[in-house]
């Protein structure tokens, strides 16, 4: 069913999901939203299936036209959302007449905005098991591209079951609020840098900078300084250059032993610079919410800190997905004015 | 052909998803087949439903696990065993052998003549030598981007790379940089020596052609590729085979095994 219209897209506005668990080995990235929680935040909302397809806005957001009635929720970046003119919240399931305009703009906090439609998401290209937009190779989503005016969005009806809609606490709106520290676990590379490239590493502030996209954030500051190591055949010449290996996702990259790069979700999935450590999950979601200038510090974390601090942000979840199953009392579904003021 | 000493594998946390485990320190073919050995180990090991997925590098293993149910202590044993057992063990892993058309030189491949006389060969001998087969260690970076060395050392070419990367190189290019082969499967900035251009495509966003079935890649890690040269009328009939959905891969299944000492091509 056609659901909405694409009046005007925004930045570089795609559609995403939880992403590929299949193709990592054959260079194709996970992919799926840049901010993880805030996405899986979006289909409790709606009482969808996680993996349900959503639109994400990228620092600005777009005007879609209701095509038909339909329940919609944001979650992410606050990107002062209207219906015809009026505020409505974030968070929160928010029904649509048919000719309803839906208007979501710059983000005044936070980076990574999503739309999600009820009854199961919307429909896009799954390609190895996901309908995540692949920008650079030009896969999944709507044919591999960003959306454009004029693009119709319809949605995934028949997919899985569906949960009853619910409306987050408010404290769980910014679950992934812009932080002040990233935390990260150190190597797989420790050897090429040193206690006090550590030390600066962890106390120097940090930005992020502007040339950022869902493929890498580069990050503004000083870079640790490399210690020698010794190169051989198999390495290349540059201080940081390694034998190419497999890319975690959040890897920090020291590129040509002077620029440091966050790997995003649709990185590539192999690299030869050295990676000086390696952001936590729930921390590679929160980065994305930085918007270019955003200040923050990295923090060394074990890797067994890294696990009951995932455990933290999935039990928040947790606990609006049992909001969800105690009942209808907790849904009270947004009524925007019916008077549309533009078209 | 003998493996060297195994040498003991270190491995990494990198957050609480991935596990980068460290094989060997230099590359060649006894590398990666160890990488693969220990990827096909983990895969049949207890850890192996917790294993989202695994990336094969020259000398490292990258795992993905799903943090929400992997046993960090159950993770971190199953790679020391797998390791300890590798040396000993017989281990097979699936070695495909794909024949690739190739247009080699002409507007497709303009550095092959750079290559020829880099190597003190005659075009015709560096074609040749081209042909011989690829063994691909890491289908990586970009999709379906095939990275290769040739299974025969001795039959391998070397060339430096470009001083300054291209901004873009086609789709289909064959690259050579160092003793290394890389198939491009996108456009992307490289610096590899172009010496010419695959007919059929190795990667499509939507799988249309037989051969990809619901993969977007046509390649994996530890396919074996045939380069091999085709004249231009052969390359005008598979470019029309390819644009109707017609083209047929040459695909033959094969695997590799790895025992003591030596390693056995199927």
């Amino acid at each position: 069913m056609d659901v909405m219209q694409v009046l005007a897209p925004g930045l570089s506005t795609t559609l995403q999901d939880l992403g590929r668990r299949a193709g990592l080995d054959s260079g194709i990235p996970p992919g799926g939203a840049a901010d993880d929680y805030a996405y899986r935040l979006n289909c409790l909302v709606l009482g969808n299936p996680a993996g349900a397809a959503v639109v994400e806005h990228v620092l600005k957001g777009g005007r879609y036209q209701a095509l038909a009635p339909v329940t919609v929720a944001l979650t992410g970046a606050d990107m002062a959302a209207t219906v015809n003119g009026t505020n409505i919240p974030l968070a929160a399931p928010v029904s649509l007449h048919r000719g309803d305009l839906l208007e979501t703009r710059v983000a005044r906090r936070g980076c990574f905005g999503y739309l999600g439609v009820a009854g199961g998401g919307l429909a896009g290209d799954r390609i190895l098991g996901s309908a995540s937009t692949y920008l650079d190779g030009q896969l999944g989503g709507l044919d591999g591209r960003m959306l454009t005016a004029g693009d119709v969005l319809r949605s995934a009806a028949g997919r899985a079951a569906l949960a009853p809609m619910v409306e987050a606490p408010d404290e769980h709106a910014y679950l992934c609020s812009p932080p002040a520290r990233l935390r990260f676990t150190r190597g797989p590379q420790p050897e090429y840098f040193d206690d006090p490239g550590y030390a600066a590493f962890t106390t120097e502030p940090y930005r992020v900078s502007p040339r950022s996209n869902r493929v890498g954030y580069r990050i503004d500051g000083t870079c640790p300084a490399v210690r020698p190591v010794p190169r051989t055949k198999d390495t290349g010449s540059g201080p940081t250059d390694i034998i190419e290996e497999g890319n975690p996702i959040g890897g920090i990259q020291i590129a040509g032993g002077k620029e440091i790069i966050c790997l995003g979700r649709d990185c590539g999935t192999s690299g030869a610079y050295a990676k000086i450590g390696c952001l936590i999950g729930p921390d590679v979601s929160r980065l994305a919410q930085l918007a270019p200038g955003g200040r923050f510090r990295f923090t060394e974390v074990s890797p067994g800190q890294a696990r009951s601090i995932r455990a933290d942000y999935n039990a928040v979840l947790d606990e609006v997905a049992q909001r969800s199953r105690a009942g209808p009392r907790h849904h009270q579904t947004f009524q925007a004015s019916h008077e549309v003021t533009a078209t | 052909m003998h493996a060297p000493a195994p040498e003991s594998p270190r491995f990494c946390w990198c957050g609480e998803s991935y596990v980068t485990i460290s094989l060997f320190t230099e590359v060649d073919i006894w590398s990666v087949a160890g990488v693969l050995r220990l990827q096909r180990q983990l895969a049949e090991s207890d850890i192996a439903d917790t294993i989202i997925a695994m990336v094969p590098g020259w000398t490292t293993l990258l795992l993905w696990l799903d943090a929400d149910v992997a046993d960090p202590a159950a993770v971190e044993e199953a790679i020391a065993t797998a390791a300890s057992a590798g040396a000993d063990r017989e281990i097979e892993f699936e070695s495909r052998i794909v024949t690739l058309p190739t247009v080699y030189g002409r507007e497709t491949g303009p550095d092959l003549e750079f290559v020829a006389q880099a190597n003190g060969l005659s075009v015709d001998d560096t074609v040749e030598r081209l042909q011989a087969t690829q063994f691909a260690g890491m289908v990586s970076f970009s999709p379906g981007m095939a990275n290769c060395m040739w299974v025969d050392s001795s039959r391998a070419l070397t060339a430096p790379k470009y001083d300054s990367p291209r901004t873009t190189t086609p789709p289909g290019t064959v690259g050579l940089g160092g003793s290394s082969i890389s198939l491009y499967s996108v456009a992307t900035p490289g610096g590899f020596q172009m010496v010419g251009r695959l007919a059929a495509p190795i990667y499509q966003p939507r799988p249309a052609l037989p051969a990809f079935g619901d993969s977007p890649t046509l390649l994996r890690p530890g396919d074996r590729i045939v380069l091999q040269a085709i004249d231009q009328d052969a390359l005008t009939v598979i470019t029309e085979e390819v644009a109707d959905g017609t083209y047929r891969y040459a695909i033959e299944p094969g695997s590799c095994r790895v025992a003591a000492g030596e390693l056995t091509w199927m």
